[in-house]
């Protein structure tokens, strides 16, 4: 159990910012992010002896995580923290600057499909056949995707690379 | 811009980002779900109504603390609201009709206050988490629509409110309710002593769900 305990708590601290950003990335909605996230967490740590043994962990917790969110979409949720528990969190995404947040607006253009194909592979670091089937398509399906989120991307995140100052 | 810069964009775009999840939340709900599962086996197997007798008498939560906990006995405060200790209806402009929990009490009187106010409404309290909350009641049925409609309907009736700590605060737009349609509002004392939570169904109004 100790074992099982230390093995849950490594992947936690390895895994938690990288699925939250995939999933914020997905939906767009920091709070519902936070409480998929929470909840996908926590049925990896119920079954952790199953999901331990995934060959990826993280894809497991993030696919469930937007299952989740398909099935809560018909029962609207909100668990509310305690007072000395509420984080401050910045604007609405938890983003900083304006050109994180035209980016964050820029990912919610795309078609759903693409974000979530986006967000495998930059905070997953999934290839094409680990984003495959975790979302349960083809690895065709999903380069098809990616060429059109980045075309669609670049042509929205382009103006304000061209107005970085340069060195 | 090529695509590795464009990837490097949107990743350094999210670096700063953090969720306020701690390791011990997620140890203490997953601990509470496996014993809940248990205990929902050994009920079952011994054929009793052992979990039902544990929801309700676990459902008298005091959310707020300050507020004291009297009896679920409405008191109407004059116009067309009514205040109770435990929650609070009061009707705004536009059709707006505001709702605060402050404890999970009477909530057979929220329903009947909701349902005078003009907002088809079946109200439940119970503990528990609200990912992990029971089905509809069986005098009610989810409307027809697709799940994409559902979840614009209910944002439009029902938006996220924000975080308020002390109370449940929900704003109910009794105008874009369509006819023929009513809601299950589900209140839940949440996840031992991180906060509670609410959900929110769309259900056909009928006498027997929504009176």
């Amino acid at each position: 159990v100790d074992h099982d305990a230390a093995g849950f708590a490594d992947f936690y601290n390895r895994a938690l910012d990288g699925c939250f950003r995939a999933v914020l990335a997905s939906t767009g909605d920091r709070q519902a992010a936070e409480d998929l996230v929470a909840e996908a967490f926590t049925r990896a740590w119920v079954r952790w002896r199953k999901v331990s043994c995934h060959p990826n962990p993280e894809a497991w917790v993030v696919r469930t995580a937007l299952n989740t969110r398909v099935a809560w979409w018909r029962r609207r949720r909100r668990e509310v923290p305690l007072p000395e528990s509420i984080p401050d969190q910045g604007d609405e995404y938890g983003l900083d600057s304006p050109v994180d947040r035209t980016v964050m607006a820029a990912l919610l253009h795309l078609p759903l499909r693409q974000r979530q194909v986006v967000a495998l592979r930059i905070f997953l670091d999934l290839d094409t056949a680990g984003t495959a089937e975790t979302l349960g398509i083809a690895p065709g399906t999903v380069t098809a995707h990616l060429a059109r989120a980045i075309a669609a991307l670049r042509k929205e995140i382009s103006p304000i690379a061209d107005k970085e100052p340069r060195l | 811009v090529n695509d590795d810069e464009v990837i490097t964009a949107v990743r350094e775009s999210f670096a700063k980002v953090r969720p306020d999840i701690p390791l011990e939340q997620t140890v203490r709900r997953g601990r509470a779900r496996r014993a809940r599962h248990r205990a929902y086996g050994a009920a079952c197997a011994a054929g009793t109504a052992v979990l039902a007798g544990v929801t309700a008498a676990a459902v008298v939560v005091n959310l707020g603390g300050a507020a004291p906990a009297t009896s679920g006995t409405s008191s109407p405060s004059g116009g067309n609201s009514a205040k109770l200790t435990a929650w609070t209806v009061a009707t705004g402009p536009g059709g707006t009709v505001d709702v605060t929990i402050r404890q999970l009490l009477d909530p057979a009187g929220l329903e009947r206050t909701l349902r005078a106010d003009g907002i088809p409404a079946n109200v439940a309290f119970q503990s528990g988490e609200p990912s992990v909350s029971p089905p509809l009641p069986p005098e009610c049925q989810q409307v027809a629509m697709s799940d994409e409609a559902n979840a614009n309907l209910q944002a439009k009736i029902l938006p996220f409110p924000p975080n308020v700590g002390k109370a449940i605060v929900l704003a109910i737009r009794r105008s874009v309710i369509p006819e023929g349609i009513g809601i299950y509002l589900a209140v839940e004392s949440g996840s031992s002593d991180t906060g509670w939570g609410w959900g929110l169904d769309l259900v056909k109004d009928t006498p027997a769900c929504t009176g």
